[in-house]
């Protein structure tokens, strides 16, 4: 699996750079206070597994993975664990941006808020849960239409859900709201499941 | 021992079916793998790696199922296919670290020993190399790694000749070990020929056979005749035929009698060619 992962870090390195660089330039920017700057970076990280799926379908890697000493099993964690890590350094990064903007700015309203970090995390896992399972089975040219309807369905219906203020939604808010655990748990019992899932649907792929 | 046994191999595509495929390739040998585009050779290479999922039959790799716990195996086998298919971006010595960290007994030296020996740039992006270099690094990763099988798809395909025939050298000098075998298709029946010791024919998904390449040069003949001298032969005693306006060559079994004829030499090249052209298919 090591090798899985250092081949996508080089193949990241070279063609996914901008997006690297706007990951971690969105990190500073939510820590210097303009919080809508996280989600983007999260999605971004969310998005890291589908950028380097893309290239390799383009070079027909999964042809040589699979004949190398890998299980499939292997194939797809490792693009789980690439979120993993990517949300890891994101954080991380977050993390230090804040500390800095702390020790830099003493006066500046403090940035770091744990429920922040929390909810950017939830989103980033729920967000890659849904959409690696259908890259999986479709691969990434097939599933990109299921990729547009399943992000515009997501973000539409929230922004509908909201602008309803009906109680219903209100009291979900709320109670989202107040118990962020429950939603990070959720959102890691669901990235585990999409795994498990994404497991399923590749393995019956044949290469 | 036997290093790959198949027994009964299907697979159905549609338009495409692969059936009862049968042969064997004993430890320290190297097999050659014939047949025409679409004859199944590629399918038959990814059923034996696991890649495709069988209808039916059985495969056996270095004495273990190919189904069951064939991550171990793998790292037996060394494995070229049809294309490198590394990602593009990535150079040889970002090549090697992945495979360092892919192959248990990945040999370093030995990989660079390769490179050194096929002039192959260490830092330059392997999108830039050419169909030809891009074959020789697989070929040097396949290599190293100790394995004790090698299964090269179309692996000296876009060589030059000079570089084929070097390539062809490495394979034998490789074989000299009693524990290493090599399967290899190709088109190139003339490389095949001169390295393999069993020939396995495929031709429209069907196996028409699988033998030592000896006993196909000593069995096959080529018999020339008449054209009313074809019409007191058996016709299933011909097992290929090639006419032309002074006659006809066919390819017989010496087995089977024809002294009165002039039997020549068949080649595999021969052989091939004249099966399908008769149809024995």
């Amino acid at each position: 699996m090591k090798g899985l992962l250092l081949k996508d870090w080089y193949v990241l390195l070279k063609q996914g750079r901008i997006m690297l660089v706007c990951i971690a330039l969105y990190a500073v920017l939510a820590a210097g206070g303009n919080e809508g700057m996280g989600f983007f970076a999260v999605l971004f990280v969310a998005m890291l597994p589908f950028w380097v799926i893309g290239i390799d379908e383009r070079n027909k890697w999964d042809n040589l993975a699979a004949a190398m000493p890998y299980e499939k099993k292997e194939i797809v964690l490792s693009r789980y664990i690439l979120v993993g890590s990517g949300l890891i350094v994101l954080i991380a990064l977050y993390l230090i941006a804040s500390l800095a903007k702390g020790l830099l700015m003493p006066q500046a309203e403090a940035s770091f808020h744990w429920q922040y970090i929390i909810s950017i995390i939830a989103i980033g896992l729920i967000y890659a849960a849904i959409n690696l399972p259908v890259i999986f089975r479709l691969g990434v040219e097939k599933a990109r239409l299921w990729f547009i309807i399943i992000t515009g369905g997501i973000a539409g219906g929230l922004g509908v859900y909201y602008s309803s203020h009906s109680e219903g939604s209100s009291k979900v808010t709320h109670f989202l709201s107040t118990n962020l655990w429950f939603v990070m748990v959720l959102a890691i019992l669901l990235f585990l499941l999409s795994g498990a899932i994404s497991v399923r649907l590749y393995e019956k792929r044949e290469f | 021992m036997n290093a790959l046994e198949v027994k009964n191999l299907s697979k159905t595509y549609k338009g495409f079916n692969l059936s009862n495929v049968s042969f064997t390739l004993p430890k320290g040998c190297i097999m050659g793998l014939i047949g025409e585009n679409g004859a199944g050779k590629s399918t038959t290479i990814k059923l034996i790696m696991n890649t495709i999922r069988r209808d039916g039959g059985e495969i056996t790799v270095l004495g273990k199922d190919n189904t069951k716990d064939f991550k171990e195996t793998k790292e037996d086998i060394g494995i070229v296919l049809d294309e490198a298919y590394y990602p593009e971006q990535m150079t040889v010595l970002q090549i090697n670290k992945f495979l360092k960290y892919s192959y248990k007994n990945w040999e370093e030296d030995r990989f660079f020993n390769y490179l050194k020996n096929f002039k192959l740039p260490e830092k330059k992006a392997f999108k830039e190399f050419s169909r030809g270099m891009k074959m020789k690094l697989a070929i040097a990763a396949a290599m190293s790694h100790k394995a004790k099988l090698l299964i090269l798809d179309e692996a000296t395909s876009g060589l030059d000749p000079m570089a084929r025939d070097e390539i062809l050298d490495i394979f034998y000098e490789y074989t000299r070990d009693e524990e290493h075998t090599i399967l290899i298709s190709s088109h190139i029946v003339s490389d095949l020929e001169k390295l393999c010791d069993y020939i396995t024919f495929l031709h429209n998904g069907k196996l028409l056979f699988s033998e030592e390449k000896d006993r196909l040069l000593e069995e096959y003949a080529i018999m020339h005749c008449s054209k009313e001298d074809l019409r007191n032969i058996p016709k299933e005693k011909i097992l290929g035929k090639r006419t032309s306006a002074y006659g006809a060559d066919l390819l017989v079994k010496r087995s089977n009698g024809f002294k009165q004829y002039p039997l020549d030499k068949a080649g595999i090249e021969d052989i091939i060619l004249l099966m399908i052209k008769e149809g024995v298919a």
